[in-house]
């Protein structure tokens, strides 16, 4: 299903992708950046194109104390698929901009304004915590729909949830609670790379204006 | 010739060579020890005991002045025959009548009602089916754990006042000071900006939603009580921790007769007055007087279904001010939903802001 969309993604955009001169650091051998229009704005993402560019700053921490920064596993949960970037990019593409689907940067606020991946939308995973009251009205603006009781995830946005990369718990700890609240695995997804790995290949990263 | 050999002296036998009486020594030693150890220790001992009881080792004290003697001059305080003025059922059911009779009369109460965003649960979603929580099922045991959210009864009150189309103007939901509620706040507004929904309303309680819905489906009292205490006992509520009760129920008559007195603050009514003095059971009035003051103290035995919540409407006459019980007995109390029949509180005097 992703291989689908990926191949759909890449197939489509070799015909209208302009080439951007000689732009050597590519997203893939036939697409050297992917304009999408997110949020009603066009954001483009491409890769730092110095060859030379390193990491600097907080993102190029080795050894960060366990607990609590642990490594997480391959998959979060028993049935999410586990993704990388190409398939995020898909997923931006393809339910992101037609609105079917939602982009979660599930780390807390203070992070997800310093700078996340385009057209994510800041869910913090505390807010889908059992112990939250107001968790039901974050389900239903994810689509949910209040069934007497019980909550209908018939019409439910896919979701695809990162946070600080495979070092952080947070996004893992969204994916369980969602499934815990009822929402279909199906229509889960799980970016373990998070911001780390999107660093690490010198993708495209926008800080939100008034976010919130 | 005789050698006269003196008589050898008898052997004295050293009283510490006595094993019996180094025995006996070192056991009276011991017991000096110990009794100068008590000497030490117990006035130590006491004073610890008479810290954590104080108000009950007080009292004692003074149980006998008010029954030997009606204390002398200055104190109609002591005089037990003091007015029942907490609501009565009768009164608290003519306000919430005088509320939802106010609610009617706004304009076009069914689309007020329904107006927060077309993403909101339909009002009807829940009371349409009232079995959803077992409605008519035995009551939930004595002693359920109810869990508690840092929500104030303020909050929850006004915001179940705004989804009945009444804005009461009292706590302003955005100086919630709860983390989670802004980061709520936060995630729903971006979600909803993302996907396009409208601006919905501000982050409501699950409490909240259901009190909102039966209200505006007219259910009686009881209904809600059956209610809300099915769904805590689910778990499918959390409460703010001044409405748990003894027996670890809901306190819904806590929570509508603050319901009633916002909405009526809200239409230009008057704040709840405080009542003059409380009597009925459980409660109790001690006078200490020394050389040169009279202090009055009052207690309040805490009895099955009492929440901290009633005890303020109780002497106060308004719920909010049940911090000042909570922090009277802070060394009884954990938290303000910890609250057992029999606990013993002191209730401090209100005094004017």
């Amino acid at each position: 299903m992703l291989r689908l969309l990926h191949c759909a993604l890449i197939g489509a955009l070799a015909v209208g992708a302009t080439v951007a001169g000689a732009q050597d650091v590519r997203l893939t051998p036939n697409l050297p950046n992917l304009t999408l229009t997110l949020n009603g704005a066009p954001v483009t993402i491409a890769r730092n194109p110095d060859p030379q560019a390193v990491l600097t700053g907080d993102f190029t921490r080795t050894s960060r104390a366990c607990p609590p920064f642990c490594i997480q596993p391959a998959s979060a949960a028993p049935g999410i698929a586990t993704v990388g970037e190409l398939e995020l990019l898909a997923f931006l593409q393809d339910h992101v901009v037609p609105g079917t689907g939602l982009l979660i940067d599930a780390r807390l606020p203070e992070w997800f304004v310093s700078g996340t991946i385009p057209g994510a939308v800041n869910v913090p995973f505390a807010t889908l915590d059992v112990g939250n009251p107001y968790r039901q009205d974050i389900l239903i603006a994810l689509g949910a729909t209040d069934a007497g009781g019980t909550l209908d995830y018939t019409n439910a946005l896919q979701i695809m949830v990162f946070c600080n990369g495979p070092w952080s718990d947070q996004s893992t700890r969204m994916v369980t609670n969602l499934i815990a609240a009822g929402y279909p695995p199906t229509k889960l997804t799980w970016y373990r790379g998070g911001l780390q790995d999107w660093l690490m290949l010198g993708l495209t990263t926008t800080a939100p204006e008034g976010s919130g | 010739m005789t050698y006269d050999v003196p008589p050898l002296p008898p052997r004295r036998i050293r009283i510490w060579e006595r094993p019996i009486v180094i025995r006996l020594v070192t056991g009276v030693f011991a017991f000096a020890l110990a009794v100068c150890a008590l000497i030490v220790l117990k006035p130590l001992a006491e004073r610890q005991l008479a810290r954590t009881e104080a108000p009950v080792v007080q009292s004692t004290a003074l149980a006998a002045l008010p029954a030997a003697a009606p204390v002398p001059p200055p104190e109609p305080a002591v005089t037990r025959s003091v007015a029942q003025t907490t609501m009565t059922d009768e009164e608290l059911a003519a306000a919430r009548e005088a509320m939802i009779a106010y609610r009617d009369n706004l304009p076009q109460p069914d689309q007020m009602i329904a107006a927060p965003a077309p993403t909101i649960v339909p009002i009807a979603g829940r009371t349409a089916s009232p079995n959803t929580y077992g409605i008519a099922g035995p009551a939930p045991a004595a002693g359920h754990t109810i869990q508690t959210d840092a929500t104030s009864l303020g909050e929850t009150t006004a915001a179940v006042l705004a989804g009945l189309g009444l804005d009461t103007g009292l706590p302003a939901p955005e100086a919630s000071g709860d983390p989670v509620r802004d980061m709520t706040a936060g995630a729903l507004a971006g979600i909803r900006s993302a996907t396009g929904q409208d601006a919905g309303p501000a982050p409501r309680t699950a409490l909240q939603v259901l009190v909102v819905e039966a209200l505006a489906a007219g259910q009686s009292d009881a209904y809600i009580d059956a209610l809300l205490n099915e769904a805590a006992a689910a778990g499918d509520i959390t409460v703010p921790a001044v409405l748990v009760t003894s027996d670890g129920r809901v306190d819904t008559a806590v929570l509508l007769s603050s319901l009633v007195a916002d909405a009526r603050v809200a239409a230009g009514g008057e704040a709840p007055a405080v009542p003059d003095a409380v009597g009925g059971q459980g409660v109790e009035v001690r006078v200490v007087q020394t050389a040169t003051e009279t202090e009055t103290y009052q207690f309040y035995t805490v009895g099955v279904g009492d929440s901290l919540g009633a005890i303020a409407v109780k002497f106060y006459g308004d719920v909010r001010h049940y911090g000042l019980i909570f922090e009277a007995n802070r060394d009884l109390l954990a938290s303000p939903d910890q609250i057992d029949v029999g606990q013993r509180l002191v209730i401090p005097e209100l005094t004017s802001t």
